[in-house]
């Protein structure tokens, strides 16, 4: 569902990415850990089309979104770290942007907006301009425009900064949810323990290089993914 | 102290980019962005001290050449007031950076952004003023005395003004704060200033004419605005030290008062202004499905009325022109024969439109800014699945949507008031579309090469950010001289209006092709 082949992506001089190669499939949950400025936002930002990127390519279902961007985009949703979107829409004007956007028929969005909202407690404030929402509220919001179009792939940075304890459990559900029908998910966490919990397989990186990969097993047999990744950084 | 010291470096370093520019590895970048605002600066500075050459060669034959600096100064003044009142809500009223969460007095916080704004001014009297002090000095033939007392003027001009535009930009937002809908009230507040700001400009000649007729209404008026302005007269011609001190005191109290007055309101104040009222509950109601271009365009029509300084700073031009067009209906047309020193009968009516329609083009271009407004919401359009061509294409017909309606339905009044024929106002009609697509074209492309995502307030993008600058000045500057290069051809009138249309079309094509290439590249890079 989602190949990285080789990405490299600069700064300037500084190489941000090194050469990294990771293979997500169908109905996967894969982990993305490393400490800040590891190269983790980098990647993600690669992936979904925010950064452009020198070497390598990234295949979304077998289309580059180098070559194909649109393709892509159309089977991909993103959740950015910080959940900056359109202050100036209301909750549901911004989910119907998206839906919009994504050419989601009306039936669809109005089950899954009507889901999702109520699921993550914020369907009583869609009425309500964004920039009144708080910080956790802006972010069930940025997770509920992403599933409101059913992608293929989900793509998500920290996203459980910032949610409530009863959203988080629920987003780790759904996202299993998601995953058992044949959803892919890439995400990235400095939550170890959940990442553990949740993932198939994870991939560590540390200066732009990946420098652990595997399943959740496999990694954690010497111990720990906090052992794991601690002893990771002690290599380097 | 110290504190305050580290607050305003702080703030200097962030309004002013100092950073960026240290640390711009392209050197040439930063020598060219310098030198673009050193020439600039330069060219305003040069066209006042013309203007204050011209206003004292004018004023020597009533003999009133004395009133020329205190007119400046007034006039400096006013725009300092005017222009502190729009920058109080970025400068002011900023919460963004969680200041108020640090151990700092609220007195502390409120002199740092006052002082600021000072700052800020002193750009603007640095240009107006400065000259005008220097070329009076020069051609009065004045001594040393005149210029140690003018530079001392200079130093504490924009005190008072500065502190007048932050008490109204404090009622503004205190009013603003107590409402419900904070974003409609601030645009009709603001607007209202505007409109007042226009129907004085409008009759300033007429003023003028009758300072020159009435010397003791100009004493009347002077005296009348503030004993400051007295001060200033005596200290300038008479370099009465008294008044020096008086000025000085005055100027200084005004900021010292202002800041002991309001320090207590004034977290209130930044506090309710961030409170967005909340309805209390989600109303079902039927969706609807759009195309994304659709979508697009009610995305970035919601976002314009939504941002009130966005709205005043580009919708100024076809303001301007729409109440000069209803003008036309009640007063007498050769007012308007006056105003741009024509002959009535030297060119067809409806040609004396089209400078007026460009102009209102030109400075009416929302799509200048409207990359930069996307901001830190930027990801969200460059992570779906939407054809660049389409982004650009929204932003274009935003600026239509904004601009051509009323521009419209101005031709067709200024078409009632002249008599003109319906070809004649369908021809200026489609040279205003087709000039408002160049200027929107171009206000894209300026914007992609010049982006400015990184913005603290909407001030910044919308009225300070360079790609807003050269969006309106470029095409204002090129359809002056398309206007002058007539008077020195010899073609007919009309041959010359088929060549503008020939011209438009091929600059949009050639705009087209470069957001092909390079906009959709260039819009790639950005993030």
């Amino acid at each position: 569902m989602l190949k990285i082949t080789n990405l490299t992506k600069r700064y300037g001089d500084k190489i941000a990415v090194d050469n990294i190669s990771i293979e997500v499939k169908p109905g996967e949950i894969f982990g993305f850990v490393g400490h800040n400025g590891a190269g983790k936002t980098t990647t993600i930002k690669c992936i979904v089309g925010i950064l452009s990127y020198e070497d390598g390519n990234i295949f979304i279902d077998s289309d580059s979104i180098k070559d194909e961007p649109i393709k892509c985009k159309t089977k991909m949703a993103y959740i950015p770290d910080n959940p900056d979107i359109y202050e100036n829409l209301t909750g549901i004007q911004y989910l119907n942007f998206v839906s919009d956007i994504y050419n989601v028929d009306k039936n669809t969005r109005k089950n899954l907006i009507d889901k999702y909202s109520k699921e993550f407690e914020i369907y009583d404030n869609l009425d309500n301009v964004i920039s009144s929402y708080s910080h956790g509220m802006k972010q069930k919001l940025a997770v509920i425009s992403a599933l409101v179009h059913s992608p293929k792939i989900l793509v998500l940075d920290e996203p459980f900064v910032g949610l409530d304890p009863s959203a988080q459990f629920k987003l780790k559900e759904i996202m299993k949810d998601l995953c058992n029908n044949g959803m892919s998910i890439f995400f990235s966490s400095h939550v170890l323990a959940v990442v553990e919990k949740l993932c198939d397989r994870i991939a560590i990186i540390n200066k732009g290089k990946i420098v652990r990969i595997g399943t959740v097993e496999d990694i954690t047999k010497e111990g720990s993914l906090e052992d794991v990744f601690m002893a990771t950084l002690g290599d380097e | 102290m110290a504190k305050l010291l580290l607050l305003l470096k702080v703030d200097l370093i962030r309004i002013f980019s100092i950073n960026k520019l240290k640390n711009n590895k392209n050197i040439f970048k930063t020598i060219g962005i310098i030198a673009l605002i050193l020439l600039i600066m330069t060219y305003v500075f040069g066209a006042m001290g013309t203007y204050t050459y011209l206003g004292i060669k004018f004023l020597m034959q009533y003999g009133l050449e004395k009133y020329v600096l205190p007119i400046i100064y007034f006039l400096c003044g006013f725009v300092i007031f005017y222009t502190t009142i729009y920058k109080a809500k970025s400068y002011l009223f900023n919460s963004e950076d969680n200041i108020f969460a640090l151990p700092l007095k609220s007195s502390t916080i409120l002199t740092s952004r006052v002082i600021v704004l000072t700052i800020l001014n002193y750009v603007i009297i640095s240009i107006i003023f400065l000259p005008a002090c220097i070329i009076y000095g020069v051609m009065l033939k004045l001594g040393i005395v005149y210029y140690i007392y003018a530079f001392l003027a200079y130093l504490f001009m924009p005190f008072v003004p500065t502190v007048l535009g932050c008490i109204f930009g404090y009622i503004i937002g205190y009013l603003t704060s107590k409402v419900n809908n904070k974003k409609i009230f601030e645009t009709i507040l603001t607007y209202s200033v505007v409109l007042l700001i226009m129907y004085l400009s409008f009759n300033i000649q007429t003023l003028a004419m009758k300072f020159v007729n009435n010397i003791e209404l100009l004493n009347k008026l002077l005296s009348s605005v503030g004993f400051l302005i007295n001060s200033f007269m005596k200290l300038i011609s008479q370099y009465s030290l008294k008044d020096l001190l008086i000025y000085i005191f005055t100027n200084i109290a005004s900021m010292i008062l202002f800041i002991a007055i309001f320090k207590n309101s004034y977290v209130k104040i930044v506090q309710n202004l961030k409170i967005e009222n909340t309805k209390k509950k989600y109303v079902e109601k039927e969706h609807t499905r759009k195309s994304s271009l659709t979508t697009l365009v009610l995305k970035e029509f919601k976002m314009y009325f939504s941002i009130p300084i966005y709205i005043l700073n580009t919708s100024f031009g076809v303001m301007l022109i729409f109440f000069a067009s209803v003008a036309t209906l009640f007063y007498d047309k050769g007012f308007i024969f006056k105003l741009i020193k024509l002959d009535p009968g030297s060119l067809p009516l409806y040609v004396l439109l089209i400078p007026v329609i460009a102009f209102s083009m030109a400075t009416s271009n929302t799509a200048a800014c409207s990359i930069s407004i996307e901001g830190k919401n930027f990801w969200i359009l460059k992570t779906m699945p939407i054809e660049t061509k389409h982004i650009f294409l929204s932003k274009i017909i935003l600026n239509m949507l904004v601009v051509i309606p009323l521009t419209i339905v101005s031709i067709i009044l200024f078409g009632i008031s002249f008599k003109l024929t319906i070809i004649q106002v369908l021809i200026v009609s489609l040279l205003a579309i087709i000039t408002n697509i160049t200027c929107s074209m171009f206000g894209i492309i300026i914007n992609l090469k010049f982006p400015r995502l990184d913005f603290i307030s909407y001030t910044h993008v919308v009225k300070q950010s360079l790609s807003s600058f050269l969006g309106i000045m470029i095409p204002l500057a090129i359809f002056f001289a398309i206007g002058i290069l007539y008077t020195t051809l010899t073609v007919s009138i009309d041959i010359y209006i088929l060549a503008i249309f020939a011209l438009l079309l091929a600059v949009i094509m050639l705009q087209y092709n470069i957001l092909k290439r390079w906009g959709i590249k260039r819009f790639n890079e950005i993030n």
